[in-house]
């Protein structure tokens, strides 16, 4: 190898070494960068010039950024359920508050009511005791009321958390469809791996809205799709989500390429919100209805057959419902007997005296009306109670379990991807002194050089 | 396996938050009192504490009931002592004008007495409890009797049914009475009237209208104290209700109170335990984020 060929040799070898500490800057100023992985400076040694040569020094390859698909894979199946429990747990907290403390609710009200009933039977000519019960059926009557309107409102929350996810997948798919085309369009590594990460971030933040599943494309973007399978990003193409809103209460269903994909989204923040919605607030209110519309129809039976202070019929106490459907939503005092304490039909027959209706009436505290025979409309209550309780615990110990989960995998991939401020303090040294060596080196050559041409130009 | 530091700030994150929200817990327990402030906290318990308050009330609501009842029948206990008292004292007037020797003007003084005995009667009998009459059955608005324009006591105008009320789970009480039950009976007519005729045997000196009215008198006492026998055995079965009511009541209540109240000093230990935790933890965090290669790098 010629002298000139072995400072061509340091030169090359001092840019290399500069590489490497470039890169190990890169990484430590991303160290907190979302979605960003490692980067690697690939060498390798530079081949003979000529027969009997060591070599011509190092080559720099490129830049690699290391990802572990496998390992991003099992992130993207974490992270939705996390999301999902998340966003049960969150929801449900709210109608745990709603529902109050044991005795403090609709159960204090019930009893408050019967209470009433037995006062009236006590003294049923007292019109202090009849405008007790008028008092007491209110208080119920707008517990119920309010209880209903508060989880319907609860729906709505839920409803609007759906229609922000699907505008923020909406976003993301679109972010991720460009930076698609972006890595299409450049043949760079670097330039490719830079656009990657950022894409990744977008991709963990798609995965905690709903279920998704990626697959590589050759120019090294990503095509993503969810549910059964249904197309959200291909290449540079995204195909958006939208939230139609459809009757009887303008709650959205979720639609892709014209299908209707609602019960295809179950995981994520949107599946989450979408179970709330769609599966546990029906189910609460439906418990609630039954407890409305028997309380209204059992007393509406009794107090029908009964008489009030002046001899007359009692007809209803509650106004009439027609369905177990809204009962809780419905129910009111009938408004005649709301005006006139009166009215009330607290004997079973026509004189003033008599009070086996109120006192029936008072039992109802003890029937065994719902659940085919079995409960109480207290009991009921509590069965209310013990699963809005027990949902929201479930959701709160699955979170815990896969937040554990996401985080090993994170780790995980930390393992892989992450950057260790330890390791590139090692590799900032140990390219620092190889180019403090290869600087040496040039110097060594470059003193010979001169000698050279100093003798023969002597 | 390579540890970056991003790695280990997330999983102590996650332990720290844990940590705080278990103190935040325990710390909550301890201000209120309280174990259960969500159906999330024991869905079991607070359903159980559901079931437990509504026995509470129902228990207090029959207390209420039994303390209602027991005036009542107070009063009707004592309104059935005077009748037995007044038959008592109109039988010793009676007995004494069955005495053929009696003047006219000490059969005067009979008879004034047995008319005396009859407006207190009717007095008695018309007694209102929080403003119903207890002895005119079902119609508890009206008095069981009016007076005619002579004075005499027209007959019975209340209703033969009564009223109950519950103290307990299937255990009903009387508490309004028939007066035409007491005061008549089987007879045809009723004390009143009775009074009214022996007042004018006594008069007339009558002695077999004398001895009928006497014989009257002995059913209506018969009928006064099996009356009062009967209102004795309800006021002794409300004080027995009330004493299992009671004993009940405490039971229900040291349910709610086993289901809903925490442990303080079960909680006071967890506390100390989750705050050592956390400050042990907050200790590793901060010792170790301390530590860095490029501290000894130079």
């Amino acid at each position: 190898m010629a002298l000139i060929d072995a400072l061509h040799m340091a030169t090359r070898a001092m840019d290399a070494q500069r590489s490497g500490i470039e890169v190990a800057g890169h990484n430590i100023s991303n160290v907190n960068t979302p979605g960003y992985a490692r980067r690697v400076l690939d060498l390798r040694p530079g081949a003979p010039l000529s027969p009997g040569s060591a070599g011509s020094g190092v080559e720099a390859i490129g830049v690699r950024a290391l990802r572990d698909v496998f390992i991003e894979r099992r992130l993207l199946q974490a992270l939705p359920a996390e999301a999902r429990e998340a966003a049960i747990a969150d929801g449900l907290a709210v109608v745990e508050t709603l529902l109050g403390a044991p005795g403090g609710s609709i159960d204090g009200a019930l009893t408050e009511f019967f209470d009433a009933f037995a006062g009236l039977a006590d003294d049923p000519t007292s019109l202090a005791a009849r405008q007790d019960v008028i008092s007491r059926a209110q208080s119920l009557a707008n517990g119920m009321r309010t209880l209903s309107t508060q989880l319907n409102a609860a729906r709505q929350d839920a409803d609007l958390a759906i229609r922000d996810g699907v505008d923020e997948v909406n976003r993301l798919a679109t972010t991720i469809a460009d930076l698609n085309q972006s890595i299409a369009q450049t043949s760079d590594g670097p330039t490719k791996a830079f656009f990657r990460d950022r894409q990744q971030a977008e991709i963990d933040r798609l995965a905690a809205l709903i279920d998704i599943s990626t697959i590589a494309r050759g120019d090294g973007g990503v095509d993503v799709t969810f549910g059964n399978g249904r197309s959200l990003v291909i290449g540079s193409n995204p195909h958006l989500l939208s939230a139609v809103p459809g009757p009887p209460n303008g709650l959205v269903a979720i639609q892709n390429d014209g299908f209707t994909v609602t019960s295809e989204i179950t995981s994520g923040r949107v599946g989450g919100a979408l179970q709330v919605r769609d599966v546990l607030l029906p189910e609460y209110l439906t418990r609630l209805d039954t407890i409305a519309f028997e309380v209204v129809e059992e007393v509406n039976t009794l107090h029908g057959a009964g008489f009030d202070l002046d001899g007359n019929a009692g007809g209803v106490f509650f106004t009439a419902l027609g369905a177990t459907a809204g009962a809780a939503g419905a129910m009111t005092l009938d408004p005649t007997l709301a005006a006139n304490g009166r009215r009330i039909a607290a004997a079973s027959v026509a004189q003033p005296g008599d009070n086996q209706t109120a006192r029936a009436i008072a039992n109802l505290r003890d029937a065994r009306v719902l659940d085919g025979g079995a409960s109480t409309l207290h009991d009921s209550f509590a069965a209310l109670v013990r699963k809005v309780g027990g949902d929201s615990r479930s959701a709160q110990l699955e979170r815990e379990s896969a937040q554990d989960l996401v985080t090993q995998v994170q780790n995980l991939r930390d393992a892989a991807s992450g950057v260790s401020l330890d390791e590139e303090a090692v590799m900032m040294l140990k390219f620092q002194r190889a180019f403090e060596a290869n600087a040496r080196f040039f110097q060594v050559i470059d003193e010979m050089t001169e000698l050279l041409i100093q003798r023969l130009g002597a | 396996m390579r540890l970056s530091a991003n790695a280990a700030i997330r999983s102590a994150l996650l332990d720290l938050e844990r940590t705080n929200s278990i103190l935040a817990d325990r710390q909550r327990e301890l201000a209120s009192g309280r174990r259960i402030h969500t159906a999330s906290d024991d869905p079991g318990g607070a359903a159980a504490a559901v079931r437990s308050r509504a026995e509470v009330g129902t228990l207090d609501q029959y207390a209420r009931a039994s303390d209602s009842v027991e005036a009542r029948l107070s009063v009707v206990d004592s309104v059935l002592s005077d009748l037995v008292s007044h038959i008592t004292a109109a039988k010793t007037s009676a007995a004494g004008a069955s005495n053929s020797g009696q003047t006219a003007v000490q059969r005067e003084a009979a008879a004034t007495n047995l008319e005396s005995i009859r407006d207190a009667l009717f007095s008695s009998f018309s007694t209102r409890v929080a403003g119903t009459y207890v002895f005119s059955g079902l119609a508890s608005t009206a008095p069981p009797y009016v007076k005619n324009p002579d004075g005499t006591v027209a007959a019975y105008q209340g209703h033969a049914s009564t009223t109950s009320v519950d103290i307990d789970r299937a255990v009903s009480v009387q508490i309004t009475f028939s007066a035409d039950a007491i005061l008549r009976g089987t007879d045809a007519t009723n004390l009143f009237t009775e009074l009214d005729n022996l007042a004018t045997a006594i008069r007339a000196g009558d002695m077999a209208g004398i001895d009928a009215g006497r014989d009257a008198l002995d059913r209506a006492f018969e009928r006064a104290t099996a009356a009062q026998a009967q209102v004795g055995i309800s006021l002794r079965s409300v004080d027995t209700g009330r004493v299992q009511i009671d004993a009940r009541r405490r039971a229900s209540t040291q349910e709610v109170s086993r289901h809903e109240d925490a442990n303080l000093a079960k909680t006071l230990t967890d506390l100390a335990a989750a705050d050592t935790a956390l400050q042990a933890a907050l200790g590793a965090l901060g010792r170790t984020s301390q530590l860095s290669l490029l501290d000894y790098l130079r």
